[in-house]
This record gives C-alpha cells, structure tokens and sequence, in this order.
C-alpha cells in the first residue's frame, strides 16, 4: 500500500478568508503595543503569526534521511539540541531537534499541507527507515523574546543554564518554564524564540508581565 | 544608670567612629516609643544606642533578656515588625535588620509587657511545669490536657504574630548555574573567589551581610593586608570582582540550604532595608536557585559564649559582638565591661571598650599562663588582666550590676578559693569559634570534631565542595586569605581552568603572636548546676546545663534523644550560640569525648525563610496554569461559568440572567435533547497515532479488538492498567490503514500518552509505530440533538450527512464553515451528535458560525454538568468518577469491551483474571431509582441493607458515584457501585445520610432514557 | 535536586524536566496468561529498595521526551551513570568501595549484612 492510502494526510489550510487566530489572539497584542510603544522597556515581547508547523518523527537510516530532507527544504537534519533555518522559494523554513527521533518543522500555514506530501514522498523510499509526520500548526504559540534583560527575565522564569558558553545562538531545549513546560530557541544574539503549548500560552503570557515587570516589557507586532 | 539612659536620644552613641551615617537619622518606634537611630544601624544598634537593655522575655521562665550577639546567630532579639495586619512580620532578628526611617517594631515575648512580665513572677512555677521533656511528658496525658498548655504557653510565651492579611510584597525566584560558588565573602571566599574568577571561570560569591568583609568589616579591622587597612583591601577586592565579567556577587543573600549535586538556595532581601513606601517594583525577596560545578564554603565561624549562672541577665555579650558594636556602629553598650575568655578573642573586645572610652573592669582569663599579642595588648594599655579566673555568675535584675568571679583550677572544672564581685554593668565572654559547618552537613555528611580549633569541622562530601578559612578551624587571617586562594584555584582547576598557573600571590598581613585557646564551655560554679543559679545553654528554648543533665540522668545519652527531650536548638536560632555548649556538657556528663558525643543533624533551612520567598511568583493567577481553548472569549462572552478539569477551565454551566445552576442545567439538558446543544470538547486527550504496527499496539493496550476496525470507522475503548482495573477511556477513530485518532479523557491526556510511550520504550521498541500529542492543534466542538445533522447540513456541503451514507461511529473528513475538519459521529449524550474537529487556529471562527447557524434551531452552549446527566441518563461512565482505580470493566459490566480471545494478552488481562478479580460479591456498577423520584442522592453516599441497625460498625454495601436530576426521565437518577449489584436489579438498599433521612433506592440496569438508543444512530 | 545526564539530549539537566519511575529492567513477561497469580503479583508489585547502588527509570518529560535508566546510590545520591532504554551499564569499579567509605562518612554504621545485600543485588542485576 501506498503511503498516501495508510495514512490520512489532510490539507488543513482554509486559505485567506479564515483569519488564523493565534493562542494569544483574545489579549489583544496589537492594542498593548500602542500602549507600550514608548516605554523605557529593555524586554520586547512579540507574538509570531500563526505558521505552519510539522512534527517529523524519523527511525532507522538517518543519514539518508537527511539527504532526502535537504532535497525538500535545502537543509540536513539538525543534531541533538540544534535547530537551522533556511530560506528559499517555498519561503522561510525552521527545522529543530526535539528529540531523537523527532523534529520539528516550521513553514508557510498554507505549505503545510504541501510540505507533508513532499517529505513523506522524499522520505518514503528509504530502507529500513519508518517515519510520522503530523500537523500540529494549530498547537502552539511562537513568542520572540528580545532586549537586554531577556536572559535575566529567562533566569527568572526557567532552570535551564542560559548562559551564553552553553546557549548559543542556533541552540533548541526543551524545558520547564515556570510551571509550564516549553521549547526554547535561541535565534539571534539577545534573541529568544519559545514555543508553548496553545493551551498554556495565556499562562505564559502571564507570567512573562510579571516577571517583566522590573525590566520593562515592550509588546511588537508582526510587521 | 536607669536614669541616665533616657536623659537624652542615643545616649549610648560614641562622638566618634563607626560605619553610620550621622547626617542621616532615621526615626523608629520600638514597643510604641519614638527613638532615632542613623543610616547604617541595624535595628539592634540603634535599640543599643537608646539605651535599650530589655528587648523580651524568656519562652519558658519568662525571664528579661537583652541583645547579645551582632548577627544572624541572635537567640534573644527576635523581634516583631511591621505596623499593619498585612506586613506584620514575626521572628525578624534585630542584628539582621537594617533600619529604616519609619519601622514600626515590638517585642515578641512579654505579656502584658516586656518590662512587667506577669509571667516573670511566676517563673520558677512556669519553670517547674515546664521542666525537661516537659513536651513529651505532656503528650503523654489526654490530647486535651495539650490544648490548655497550648493556649496558655503562646499566650504568655508570645510567639509572634503572623500577618493576617495578604501580602502586599511580590517575591520571585531566579535560576544561575556558575562553575564555583563562593559561600561567604569574608578575608578567605573574597580570596576564593578572586583566585577562581583570575582562572577565567564563572564565579559567584554570595554573602548574606550587605558588605562583603566578613569579620574584618564587622570589626572594622585596622590589621595591615598588602599594606593597606584591612577594611579597604575589602572594598578594593569586592570592586575588582565586581567589575569582572565572569564574577557576579550576591549581597545582603543567605545561602539556607546545600542540596545534592551542588543544587544551593539562598534568599536575597533585595527591599527589606527599604521603608515599604519607598520600594520599587521589584521584589521583596528573591530565593536564587544555584547550580554549581564546584562550591567553596567560606562560611566562617560563629563565636561561643560561655554558659555561667544567670548568664541571660541583659547586658551579656559576645564579646565578638562588643567589637562590632563599638567600631562598627559606634555603640558602647555600656560603662563599665569585665571580659571572661578561654582564648584571646576576648582581649578584642577589651581594647575596643578601652579605646572607646568606657572603662574595662576586668579580663578574666580561664587560662593560667597567657602572652602573646593580644595579652601585651591589653596590658600596655592599663587593662587589668586576671589570669586564671573565671566569672561564675552574674547578679542583677534587668541588667548586669555585678559579677561573681573566683580562681579555676586548671582543667577548668572547679572554682578555687575565695570569691570576690565585681561590679560592672557590660559582660563579654568569649568561649572560643564554632565553625558554620551547617551548609556542608546539609547533603548528609557529619561534621568532625578538631580538637586544636576546640570545635567541629566539616567532614568529607560526596560532593564536589571545598572549604576554606574559619569554616576549617583555621582563625589566623593569614591563613584564611591563604587557604582561599588554595582553595580557588582548585575548584577552577577542577572546572577544568587552565590558567591556574597564573597564580595569584597570598597578600601579606601580620602575624601577631597568638595564645592558645583553652577548653572552657560551662564555667563551674561554687554550687552544682541543679543548685546553682540558672546556667543557660540555649537562650531561645530556655534549656539550661541543669536541664541537659537531668535529661542525661534520666538515661538521654544519644544526642538527638537530648536535643528532642531539652529542645536544645529547636529555636529560629537553631542553636547557633549553644549547640556545641549543650553537647559538651552531655558529653562530659557521659564521660565521652565530643567526637564521640556528636552532633545532632543539620538540615536546612540554615535560617528562617519567609513563606513569601519560597512560593516566588507562583502566587494568585501564577499559582498554577490555567489552560484555556481557542473559544475562551466565546465562553467568557456567554456568560459561562467555569469549572476546573486539571489545569483546564472548562465551562461548567451558561446559566442566563439570575438562572440557578440548577435551572441552567435543566434548560441545557431540555434543548440537547429537543433540538441542539453545542459542547467545547477541546480538552479532551488526542492522540495521533501512526505506523504499521499501530493496530496491534492499540490492541494491546485496550482491551477490546482493533483488528478489523476499517478506515473511516471509530470505537470506544477500556484501558486498563496491568492490574485488571480501568484507568482511562475513550473513542479511537482509525484515519487510514495505519493511521489512528485516540481520544483520552481530558485529565487522562498526558497519562496515557506516557503509558503508550512506556511500553513502546522499554518493553515492545520493535513496534513500528509512532504516538504525538495533538490535543492543542485540534478544536474539537460537539453538536448534539434531534437538530444537529440540519445544523452541519448549513454549514457543511461536502459531507453527505444522511443517516445511510454517515453512520452512527463513522468519521469522515469534509468543510464545516469553510474550515478543512475531521467530523466524528460519536455520542457521548445518547442523542444524534457530531464532534467537528478543526485546526485549534480556526476554532472559534467555528464556534461562531455554528452559534449563528444554529440561532434557526434555538442553539444551546452546555457546559460539563449537562453533560455529565445526559451522558448518566444513558450509563455512560465517567473515568474517576464512576470508577476509582478498583474496577474492573467486568465490574463495570463493560464485558463487551473486553475481548480476551486476542492472541497478544493485552494490558489488564491477567489482572483482571486475579482470584480477586472474579469473586463474587465485588461492587458492580448500576442505575439507582429513589423510591421518592424528587429525591437527588448526594453523590458519595453510602448504601446499606434495608432495616440493618444502624449502629456502628454498619456493613457497608457499597457507594453513589453520580447522581442527578434528570428532566427526561422525569425523577432523579443515579449511577453507584454495589456489592453483587448486577444479580440484584429491582432489590431495594437504603442509604442513611448525613442530615439522618434514611433514602431507599431500588437497583436498577443503568439506563434512563432511549433503551433501545434509537435517538443516537438516528 | 538531583542533576541528571540525560543520554539522549547528552548533557545535564535539572531534576525538574525529569519524572522518576521507579525500579528499571522489569520486562513485562512474556506469557501472562501462564502465570499463577502469585508469580504475577511478584511482577506486578515487588519492587527493590536497596541502600546502595539502584537502578531506576527516569523519564526526560520535559525534554526529548525518552526513557533511560539511572545508576544511583541511594544513600549519597551519587548518579554513577545513566544510560539508553535497552541498554546495560556496568558498575564502575570503584563504587562498591566507594560505598563503604561514604557509609562510614555518614556515620551510618554499615553491617556486613547491608553491604553484602547491595552487593549481591549488583550482581543479580547484571546476571
């Protein structure tokens, strides 16, 4: 059989006339970022929109595997506790190690379906390897973090040693973060990426306000 | 004197000297008297320079006691702080305390006054009821003898008084992780630390005075340390650290506790020397949770008073404490001092009062023959030294007037010869150094006894931890500084550091000529301890020498038994002044040594925490997650109200306008069941599960078969753990061949996705199958009622809804509201139901087209409580409720759901084959009809034999696990578990309840409504 | 707060991102149906408390997600190792040693009977 008969892939895009509403939608980001917009802030908070986001799980011949995906998106499988970007004609593409026979990968929302249908082609082929792809666009709020106090605010709020000799740039952990549990990026100097569960993101967001409160906390939005 | 000490404002104050700022006074009322006090006091300094002797009463005698120590070690000077019922503050130490303009303090112990203790004339009764073991003597009698105690020992006793408001400060918590950590930055962790950071390793030093130094600060040490006073060579190095990028240094920060794998709290007062109208929006406290690849311990040594009759009486000091009162805070807290010292620590505090001004009686030396620096000292300088005589008692009534004092032989056990008094108002002892070993005991490792430093020492650790300066017994300023730079670069090296070969040169200092010190703890008096005068060991608890041997008379020989029985260290002290006293006298008394004695265990806290620092910022809304759907605006919108399933807010009813929850649930209940209802179902577990292998691992983790279920085709499913009973269930929907949707319970959710990864983990990893969590990428929301296929059919054009073509069970994939679902025709109400599955992102655009489609049908929003009747109305269990981890799906009468043919024997199988399992009379779950159909059995009420006596011990025969008024069947309605219950349909039990109503009930098969479930595949 | 290596994510992580459960190495048995109850309620409830060395399943719930075993010592709260679901560590050859030094460290006065059991479990295990 082939792949497309034993699984249930589904284009899950409603294309432009469905608003794709974020976790963080009902906070009204764009509101406090007026109201923010001239504080003496040295935190910086921005909700990314809504993307798409595929869970890779891959078994068995790795190596090959990552030939297959570098076909797909232009990039090898990151190793353990690493993530890569890459930009190309379908667009910005962010893949992370999550664990190890996992990853996860972020893209267009409306090439999410088409992305699934080319690496499961790419990867289907491969000898003794077996691997998932699921869509999870839906599940999860990506907050970008940035200012110079973001690694006292990170401090505050997880156990994980965020300091820079053992989080650089192009770093990915999963963590606890206050009493949520989280992914965390590092994406450019003084530049953190987390991803929450949708169903946790009103907490975190929470918490981040309070935690920010000594620094200052500036709220962006997606230009 | 007593005249004289309130002539005018500190009058206690030097001219000269001292760290305070004299340009700042600081206003202050302590017991409701206005005093002032300067910038720099702590609160005890400034207590001290206004002349205050008396700053509370003894916890059991009753008895006036005054400062005496300058630091984090004080028993007496536990004060309360804080003028209002919500920032009140018990147990804060007066030594600790940094003054500020506006601080509102009082004493703790004294009713009906500090200095008229009614108590204090009952002392020796008080003193008598309360005698050693007196806590466990008492324990002995009825509970509520106890009670009486208890009102009248905190009442007389005062133990503080807790705020009785909310707290109006925030506190949070932060995380570091360094390569050394530096406990303490005295003259050895300043070294410790520079020496390390000099390596280029992260270094962090933390101290819990707000200026680093150490004994060099508080004594405002003029000694010479690379040629500068010993004072400024402090600031110089703490500036040089600080200004390293590798270093960061935590003051006015107590390191409480020393957990595995170098894991170290410590809480910073980041605003407590702050007036609390004057505090910025930072925290209070701040709790720092420490990983460290190597830990130094630098904590230095605390000072031992010597333990003499009457040794409470207000104006005995450490003679440590002399010193740092009169050079650091400019207080002479007196006129006239005698010193009594085994060691030449006490020729400090001598010189300190000499130069002072004030007039030194005496130094009483228990040593025969003593030179040395210290001793030239002091006689150059016209003091008067007696060597070989010791004070043994001190006479007074709220302050020393006078001391006893006699020659001592030479083991300093007995008093010699004639006795004369002295008359002074100020007493120093020193008894000799204590080593904080605490920190280093805390990971369980117990101290070792130095006989050459007279005290315990840290004993070797499992963990990575290194000691350095008067921690080890090493007093000598040249040796701290030297073994902390020794010490710093071998825990650099041990990080790996390279650079240590950079060495850092040991500073220079003096070496003055140095006496040794003399064992000396209790000082003997002319009478025996039982007879003398009170000898007191520890000052908070009240346990005297006398009480220590009576507790070792009456057989107490191990010295945790003693500590228990005497309450020796069991105060907010912890003992820190009489712990090794207490344990010298027990082991002199035993006629063991000390090390044989040993010490009782050390655990942390090293020092009270404030409840406030150890729950940070988890506090109100941060307590604990809430975790929301995408169409929480829609509910709050509605007017839901909320109920908690785990960390979820699930709406629980929508009730309108002034609608009871009861009548809520009744419209619900009637609109699902008439035209349509409309349930958020996004919490339930999802679970997306793929792989070749897929179908056989559901099969052996349900306990019904998978084999055969076609695409397309959903199922309910037990799970079960290996003991046979049931511990979650729900609906799998296979997508494709190799393809399944599970549905969890929603608090079951991560439970069962660990249980699939278990197993597939450790004991099945051939398997090819893979299993991810996608509870938050779908939104799942239920229609429910004769009118939901009419209401998808507005909304959903590429699905053929009929009856025929979407069968009960079925799921099929199409648009609802121009969004891409998964529509599952399952029902969990017994009416005819989908559950539309969405991207979360698009949930509520959902949510609001079927809300605005279904106004044509009269839509209902319901919430959990409808429900869970209609789904009870049908039988439908629920996971927790219903069941209880001791149920069988045999007892569930669920037998249909188990299919033990299967080749592979599935989760639950043999358990549920135990003798256990399959004996007769075990509760089986069934339907209850109240012989009064209006009567609503509380759920949890216990059933009973009809006309059984009830008298205890009632045979119980089981247990209501739901209950509910049900509109359609017209009458209440519950579910219970009963012994033997599904051979007992129409028997009669009766429940006795709470308000004594007897309710009678008859056993009936659970099902009230649609037998035939006609109205779900319709 | 223990910190853990976790052999998957291959560094040291805090305690918290770690569930601990319980004793590791107990396969499922391969054929319950054939066991008498009693052999079944070994499997299912008999679990070992050694002073000593332990081995023990930690799952890395916040992290990669995976299950490992962890070789500890339940008396110092030494981790000697951890290692893959699957796989097999050895005791490093100073641990015994270096159990009878802590012991006495902790003045917790071993028998020769404590340190022949946790012995003995070692080697039971690695059987």
């Amino acid at each position: 059989m082939s792949d497309n008969e034993t699984i249930a892939v589904m284009n899950q895009y409603a294309g432009d006339a469905v608003a794709a509403r974020t976790p963080l939608h009902h906070v009204g980001l764009s509101e406090l970022a007026e109201v923010t917009d001239n504080r003496d802030a040295s935190v910086e908070l921005q909700e990314a929109a809504v993307t798409g986001q595929l869970i890779l799980r891959i078994r068995g011949d790795l190596h090959a595997a990552s030939e297959a995906i570098n076909d797909v998106i232009g990039v090898q499988l990151p190793n353990e506790l690493q993530f890569h970007e890459v930009t190309s004609e379908r667009g910005h593409v962010l893949i992370a190690w999550m664990s190890p026979d996992e990853w996860r990968i972020h893209c267009g929302l409306d090439d999410a379906y088409q992305l699934e249908e080319d690496l499961r082609s790419a990867l289907s082929g491969i000898t003794d390897t077996t691997m998932a792809i699921v869509n999870a666009s839906g599940g999860f709020s990506v907050l970008n973090l940035s200012g110079a106090d973001v690694v006292p605010l990170l401090k505050k709020s997880t156990g994980y040693d965020v300091r820079e000799a053992n989080f650089p740039v192009g770093k990915v952990v999963g963590t606890t973060f206050a009493k949520a549990t989280v992914t965390l990026l590092k994406t450019r100097d003084n530049q953190w990426q987390i991803w929450v569960r949708r169903s946790f993101a009103d907490y975190v967001w929470l918490w981040l306000q309070d935690a920010a409160r000594e620094y200052g906390l500036k709220i962006l939005t997606e230009e | 004197m007593a005249t004289a000490k309130h002539s005018k404002p500190q009058a206690r104050r030097l001219e000269t000297g001292g760290t305070i700022d004299r340009s700042q006074p600081l206003r202050f009322t302590y017991n409701g008297k206005a005093m002032v006090g300067y910038a720099g006091d702590t609160v005890a300094s400034a207590l001290l320079a206004n002349g205050v002797d008396v700053v509370g009463r003894s916890f059991k005698y009753a008895r006036p006691r005054g400062i005496m120590t300058a630091g984090i070690d004080e028993p007496n000077a536990v004060l309360q702080l804080g003028g209002t019922r919500s920032t009140q503050t018990p147990n804060v130490r007066a030594t600790e305390q940094m003054l500020y303009d506006g601080l509102v303090c009082s004493s703790v112990n004294g009713w009906p006054s500090t200095d008229f203790d009614a108590m204090g004339l009952l002392g020796k009764v008080g003193g008598e009821v309360m005698g050693p073991g007196f806590y466990y003597k008492t324990f002995m009698y009825p509970a509520s003898f106890w009670m009486t105690y208890e009102a009248v020992i905190r009442k007389a006793a005062g133990l503080g008084r807790s705020p009785t408001m909310p707290d109006p400060e925030t506190y949070d918590h932060m995380n570091h992780h360094t390569d050394v950590m530096v406990v303490g930055a005295g003259p050895a962790g300043l070294c410790a630390a520079l020496a390390a950071a000099k390596t280029g390793v992260d270094v962090l030093l933390v101290d819990l005075q707000p200026e680093a130094g150490g004994e060099l600060t508080a004594h405002q040490s003029d000694e010479l340390i690379d040629g500068v006073a010993a004072r400024d060579w402090v600031n110089q190095t703490l500036s040089t650290l600080q200004a390293l990028p590798n270093v960061t240094v935590l003051l006015n920060t107590l390191v409480n506790g020393c957990h595995d794998h170098n894991f170290l709290t410590a809480v910073q007062r980041l605003q407590d020397h702050i007036a609390p109208k004057q505090r910025q929006s930072t925290a209070r406290q701040r709790l720092h949770k420490i990983r460290a690849h190597q830990v130094i311990l630098a904590t230095g040594a605390l000072e031992r008073p010597l333990v003499f009759a009457n040794n409470d009486l207000p104006g005995c000091f450490v003679a440590g404490a002399i010193v740092t009162y009169v050079k650091r805070y400019a207080v002479a807290p007196g006129e006239r001092l005698v010193v009594c010292t085994s060691n030449d620590a006490g020729y400090e505090a001598a010189m300190a009062w000499h130069e002072a001004g004030k007039e030194v009686v005496a130094v009483l030396d228990a040593r025969e023959s003593v030179s040395g620096a210290a001793f030239d000292a002091a006689t150059r300088a016209g003091i008067p030294v007696l060597p070989g005589h010791v004070m043994f008692e001190a006479k007074g009534k709220k302050r020393v007037k006078a001391v006893c004092v006699g020659m001592v032989n030479s083991a300093n056990t007995m008093v010699l010869g004639s006795v004369k008094e002295l008359e002074c108002d100020t007493v120093a002892t020193s008894g000799g150094f204590s080593p904080v070993v605490h920190l280093a005991s805390h990971t369980g490792t117990r101290p070792v006894w130095k006989e050459s430093a007279l005290g315990f020492v840290p004993g070797d650790s499992a963990e990575a931890l290194h000691t350095c300066g008067s921690v080890t017994g090493e007093h000598k300023l040249r040796d701290c500084l030297a073994t902390g730079i020794n010490t710093g670069q071998t825990a650099a090296a041990a990080c790996g550091a390279e650079n240590t070969a950079a060495a850092m040169a040991v500073p220079t200092c003096e070496t003055a000529e140095v006496c040794d010190a003399e064992a000396l703890y209790l000082i003997p008096h002319k009478q025996t301890p039982t007879r003398a005068p009170k000898q007191f060991v520890d000052l908070q608890n009240d346990v005297t020498a006398a009480a220590i041997l009576t507790a070792t008379r009456e057989g107490f020989e191990n010295i945790e038994h003693v500590k228990r029985y005497t309450a020796l260290g069991f105060g907010t002290d912890q003992g820190k002044t009489g712990n090794v006293n207490g344990l010298a006298i027990v082991a002199h008394a035993l006629g063991k040594s000390i090390q044989e004695t040993g010490t009782t265990t050390f655990r942390p806290n090293y020092a009270p925490v404030s409840f406030g620092a150890v729950a940070g910022a988890h506090v109100g809304p941060l307590f604990d997650p809430k975790r929301f759907t995408a169409m929480q605006e829609q509910h709050v919108e509605l007017g839901a109200a909320f109920e908690d399933v785990g960390q979820w807010k699930r709406p629980w009813y929508f009730p309108q306008g002034d609608e009871t929850m009861d009548a809520a649930v009744r419209r619900e209940c009637e609109a699902t069941r008439t035209s349509v209802g409309i349930l958020d179902a996004s919490t339930l577990g999802k679970i997306d599960i793929q792989g070749p292998d897929a179908r056989e691992f559901l099969g052996r983790v349900y306990t019904n078969s998978w084999a055969k279920l076609a695409p397309g085709r959903c199922r309910y499913g037990l799970m079960c753990g290996e003991d046979g009973m049931v511990f979650d269930d729900g609906v799998t929907a296979c997508l494709a061949e190799n393809h399944f949707h599970m549905t969890t319970t929603t608090g079951g959710a991560a439970r069962v996705l660990n249980w699939l990864e278990i197993y597939h983990q450790t004991d099945w990893p051939e398997l090819d199958v893979f299993f991810n969590s996608v509870t938050d990428h779908w939104s799942t929301m239920t229609i429910s009622g004769p009118n939901s296929r009419a209401l998808l059919a507005t909304l959903c054009n590429d699905i053929d809804l009929s009856a025929d073509a979407f069968g009960f069970m079925d799921w099929k994939a199409g648009t609802v509201a121009n969004v891409p679902a998964r529509v599952f025709r399952i029902s969990f109400t017994g009416e005819l139901s989908f559950e539309i599955n969405v991207p979360a992102h698009y949930g509520a655009h959902v949510w609001a087209a079927l809300m605005e489609a279904g106004k044509a049908f009269g839509i209902t929003p319901y919430g959990t409580e409808t429900m869970h009747v209609l789904r009870a109305e049908k039988g439908f269990i629920i996971v927790g409720q219903d069941t209880d981890g001791s149920v069988t799906p045999m007892d569930l009468d669920h037998g249909w759901a188990v299919h033990p043919q299967k080749p592979f024997s599935f989760i639950g199988k043999r358990g549920m084959a135990r003798e256990d399992c399959v004996r007769p009379m075990r509760k089986q779950l069934v339907g209850l009809k109240t012989k009064d159909p209006s009567v609503v059995l509380p759920e949890g009420a216990q059933a009973v034999e009809l006309g059984v006596m009830l008298e205890p011990p009632v045979p119980m025969i089981g247990h209501v696990t739901s209950s509910y008024y049900s509109m359609a069947a017209g009458r209440s309605i519950a579910l219970a578990l009963i012994k033997d219950g599904l051979n007992r349909y129409g028997d009669t039990i009766a429940f006795p309840l709470l308000d004594d109503r007897i309710v009678h009930a008859e056993i009936c098969k659970p099902v009230f409504y649609d037998v035939n479930n006609d109205a779900q595949k319709a | 707060m223990f910190l853990i290596y976790c052999p998957y994510c291959k560094e040291d992580r805090e305690e918290e991102e770690f569930h601990a459960s319980g004793q590791a190495h107990l396969p499922r048995p391969l054929d319950p149906d054939n066991m008498t109850d009693e052999q079944w309620g070994e499997y299912l409830n008999f679990r070992k408390n050694p002073r000593g060395t332990h081995r023990e399943l930690w799952h890395h719930s916040a992290g990669c997600g995976k299950y490992f075993n962890v070789l500890r010592d339940t008396v110092t709260y030494k981790i000697h190792g951890t290692y893959k679901a699957g796989e097999w560590m050895e005791l490093p050859d100073e641990v015994e040693e270096s159990l009878h030094a802590t012991a006495a460290n902790l003045a917790l006065e071993p028998t020769a009977s404590t340190v022949t059991e946790s012995s003995a479990s070692g080697t039971e295990e690695s059987s």
